[in-house]
């Protein structure tokens, strides 16, 4: 029963396979339009205005690792991003403190959001859905439904005007978000834990974790990792709009579960979460190019997002059976997991109310 | 009224399944009669699991067989489902069944699934049931909720789904064959007499029993005739008469007979010495659900036993004492430490240096999805926290070390927790808390659903911590191994205790009597006269 080798070639292009396919959109792309898309001013919009999206899409990542949905998220960049405008335009605050302010309130919405979901036990789904709406609200509310802009200079400067290697700083903002997502997932114990209350909530329980506690910290750092994108957000453009924020919910899923399937696949990781943000602007940037419609946008993160979840699926089912081909006398264990977890047999509906455990989302059958 | 008809209801011959280079099932042959309940046992990795999923068609690559069954012959491999079709139903481990339906919706879950009706009367399904369950002597409601039910009569809804299974099987005209696949493995021992009465109404009734299980006693009591299987090959088929419970421990362990195996732990005369500065449990007043006022005090060194019957409570007072569900009243004193248990949670526990193994393995103590080192290495992740990060390879190789001393198989840290067998996990669950040298360590059924071999194993390794100092209290249903391992036994009925058993007075007789007895002294008199006359 010796293991045998892991990292074959199968293994290399599961674990790749986001980022071959990137390169290979970029390679398309630049074919076809050859004089607008292979161009470094194309290449560093691309990359650097993307940063609120990647921040917001790490944020996300933490309580779906501890098996939560966080669907007001994208509610709370928006309302972060509103604070810091009123704050600093209407009021002529500081905007250092008014980002300030804004980050503290989306870690109070996230605490909310924890301690009604976790403390009465109340489906995150619903309730952060819910608690996204509400944060809508507000949003309209103190902005009369308007946008605000003429954010003061000093957030701009530092958030696209300053450069680095001829990028904006807020491309290195979401690299170092990434590295600190990827060092505490990694390499300290809390993040482990995060992961054992993702996968197995009552385990992690009997084994002396504070679950609870766990959860909402991770909703809590949702909220305010949503709120610090908020501020990358109106750094951006220089003005906070009341709606705009709320069509980066789907992409940031989109991430996020595409990220399941490459780098460590079969985890929500940060850089995965990364590599998959470029990858969906890519494609976007380079349909623009091309002169499609709008509507296209909406197609295409939609699309990408159900198909990561089936990628995510698959790389997850795969990954089992591969596993298992390592231990020839014991297949019935590998189907023991499955239904561990829930699926096929109908019994196993029994324990598919479960939370989204890294690409479990279909819960992929025992065999 | 077994049928008149000859020759094998279902034969299987000459099987043999390759898994890459090495054969998980070599020439093996397995046969089931009209009214024959069949044994199928063996340790894990013995090739039982890959038989079952031969005929379930989970196998369909480098498969070599005959199979038989009346009318029917094949040689080609068999598509998933393909044989229920051909009259074989099968029922799990893990049951199939829905705790949020009702009895009903639960029996009638296949049909959805086969069926394309239009219509469901449910008055007339509802009747049909209590037939069903008047016919096997079950006594059932079809409208209760399922979870409401005690998980033997959940096994029993389950059998009975099997059996419905069979009746409408088109392409067969026999009375079929049932496959249950260590399916008792997470009912209490006393529950499961319900089962085997189940079980031999089906088999009068002319249908085969293929039952898969690793209790011998069992498979002694229900079973007509026993296949043994030992790495791949059959090293017995031959009727229970002609074996006794040495012979069959002995065939599964060695492939032969007589050779003498020990199945359950052996007494201990003396005891290990305390070790100094060690303190003991002392648990007082301790009330919740039908617990009632029970106390026990585990000496440092000293291995508790706690059990009773089904129903009488006592897996709880573990339960309570680590806080996995909070007691109503009573203390706990560790080391002159007062707590109150209706505080009590996992994580204190923990750090009080008492530590708990679960009975539900798979819900409760592993995650299967993560590696061993993930689930193993948990406790003790700060260790290899330094300098601001965790040391991945070290905490790897710590593992590696971890795994090779509790002798889990395979020692692979990033193989994941999943794929090992049962006793490997519960091996691996066991390492994963005595590594970090408890005081106190709490066990609730640690060998259920766990073979010969590794049970000897944990045994073991409990009398390994118990010899380094930690006070062990081992909750168990197994009268047998609670006898063997324990220097007292606690015996709960009806939610108190009903007697304290010192060492040189513990027997399984002793236990038996006083967890039905106990019951005597209560109330319902009948209920224990009942229940003795079983015995």
């Amino acid at each position: 029963m010796s293991a045998a080798p892991r990292r074959t070639q199968d293994g290399f292009v599961r674990r790749y396979g986001v980022i071959i396919v990137w390169v290979i959109v970029i390679i398309v792309f630049s074919l076809l339009r050859p004089k607008t898309f292979p161009t470094a001013s194309n290449f560093e919009t691309l990359l650097a205005s993307q940063a609120p999206l990647g921040i917001l899409s790490l944020g996300l990542l933490i309580p779906l690792s501890a098996g939560d949905y966080d669907l007001s998220v994208a509610s709370v960049l928006t309302l972060s991003g509103m604070i810091v405008a009123i704050l600093n335009v209407n009021h002529g605050m500081n905007v250092w403190l008014a980002a300030l302010i804004a980050v503290v309130v989306g870690a109070a919405i996230g605490l909310l959001n924890g301690i009604i979901c976790v403390g009465a036990g109340i489906d995150p789904f619903i309730v952060t859905l819910g608690m996204g709406t509400v944060v809508n609200g507000v949003t309209l509310w103190i902005s009369n439904s308007t946008p605000v802009s003429g954010i003061s200079q000093p957030l701009i400067n530092m958030v696209v005007v300053h450069r680095l290697g001829g990028l904006s700083l807020e491309f290195f903002y979401l690299l170092i978000a990434a590295a600190i997502v990827w060092y505490i997932f990694e390499y300290t114990p809390a993040g482990r834990r995060i992961l054992v209350v993702g996968r197995g909530r009552e385990v992690a329980r009997l084994s002396g974790m504070r679950v609870k506690r766990i959860r909402i910290l991770a909703f809590v750092a949702a909220g305010a990792v949503g709120a610090l994108a908020g501020v990358v957000y109106v750094g951006t453009s220089g003005s906070a709009d009341p709606t705009a924020g709320t069509t980066l919910l789907l992409p940031a899923f989109a991430a996020v579960f595409l990220g399941s399937t490459t780098i460590s696949p079969g985890r929500f990781n940060a850089w995965g979460t990364l590599v998959a943000v470029y990858f969906l602007t890519t494609g976007i940037s380079g349909l623009a190019l091309l002169g499609v419609q709008t509507f296209v946008q909406q197609l295409f993160y939609g699309g990408a997002l159900v198909i990561a979840v089936l990628l995510s699926g698959i790389t997850r089912r795969n990954k089992r059976r591969k596993d298992a081909s390592q231990l020839p006398m014991e297949p019935q264990q590998l189907g023991d997991a499955g239904k561990a977890e829930g699926s096929g047999t109908p019994g196993q509906a029994v324990a598919s109310q479960s939370p989204p455990a890294g690409g479990a989302v279909l819960g992929t059958g025992g065999e | 009224m077994t049928q008149a008809s000859s020759g094998p209801l279902l034969s299987i011959r000459n099987l043999t399944k390759y898994f890459g280079a090495s054969a998980a099932l070599d020439d093996v042959s397995l046969s089931v009669g009209y009214g024959e309940i069949r044994g199928l046992v063996g340790q894990n990795g013995s090739g039982k699991s890959t038989l079952i999923k031969c005929l379930a068609g989970y196998h369909s690559q480098d498969l070599e067989w005959h199979l038989e069954l009346p009318g029917k012959e094949l040689t080609r491999a068999l598509h998933p489902g393909e044989i229920t079709a051909f009259g074989v139903a099968f029922v799990h481990q893990d049951l199939g069944v829905l705790g949020d339906l009702s009895v009903l919706e639960n029996l009638l879950l296949t049909e959805f699934s086969n069926d394309h009706r239009r219509y469901i009367g449910w008055r007339k399904e509802r009747a049909k049931a209590r037939e069903i369950f008047k016919q096997f002597g079950l006594d059932l409601d079809p409208a209760a909720k399922l979870s409401t039910l005690r998980p033997v009569e959940q096994a029993q809804v389950a059998i009975v789904r099997a059996v419905l299974q069979l009746r409408s099987a088109k392409q067969a005209d026999h009375p079929g064959v049932l496959v249950l696949d260590e399916a008792t493995t997470f009912l209490d021992r006393a529950g499961r007499e319900g089962m085997y009465d189940l079980l031999r109404a089906v088999a009068s009734e002319g249908s085969g029993v293929i039952f898969v299980s690793h209790d011998i006693n069992e498979v002694l009591k229900v079973c007509d005739a026993v296949t043994v299987l030992r790495d791949g090959r059959v090293v017995a088929d031959a009727p229970v008469s002609e074996l006794t419970h040495d012979d069959l421990v002995s065939l599964i362990v060695t492939g032969k007979r007589g050779v003498e195996v020990i199945s359950r732990p052996a007494r201990r005369e003396t005891l290990p010495a305390a070790a100094t500065g060690k303190t003991s449990l002392e648990v007082e007043g301790l009330s919740g659900d039908l617990l009632n006022d029970v106390s026990l005090t585990v000496r440092p060194g000293e291995i508790v036993g706690v059990t009773g019957i089904v129903g009488s409570g006592w897996e709880l007072v573990v339960e309570y004492l680590c806080g996995a569900r909070r007691a109503e009243s009573g203390t706990c004193r560790l080391g002159g430490k007062s707590i109150d248990l209706e505080a009590m949670s996992p994580d204190k526990a923990l750090a009080l240096s008492m530590v708990y193994v679960p009975s539900d393995r798979l819900r409760e103590a592993i995650v299967p999805d993560l590696s061993l080192r993930e689930n193993v290495m948990q406790p003790v992740l700060e260790n290899a926290f330094e300098k601001g990060r965790l040391r991945l390879r070290r905490l790897t190789n710590a593992c590696k070390d971890v795994l090779e001393h509790y002798a889990v198989v395979p020692a692979e840290p990033a193989m994941p927790m999943g794929l090992l067998s049962g006793g490997n996990q519960q091996k691996a669950v066991l390492a994963k808390w005595l590594q970090t040298d408890p005081l106190y360590v709490l066990l609730n059924e640690p060998t259920q659903g766990v073979d010969i071999g590794a049970r000897q194993r944990i045994y073991e390794l409990v009398r390994g911590a118990a010899a380094r100092g930690a006070a062990v209290v081992y909750a168990s249903a197994d009268w047998e191994e609670v006898a063997g391992i324990s220097d007292r036994v606690v015996v709960i009925s009806e939610g108190r205790v009903a007697e304290r058993i010192e060492s040189a007075d513990i027997s399984v007789d002793a236990i038996a009597q006083a967890a039905y007895l106990g019951m005597r002294r209560s109330a319902d008199l009948s209920k224990a006269a009942a229940l003795l006359e079983d015995l």
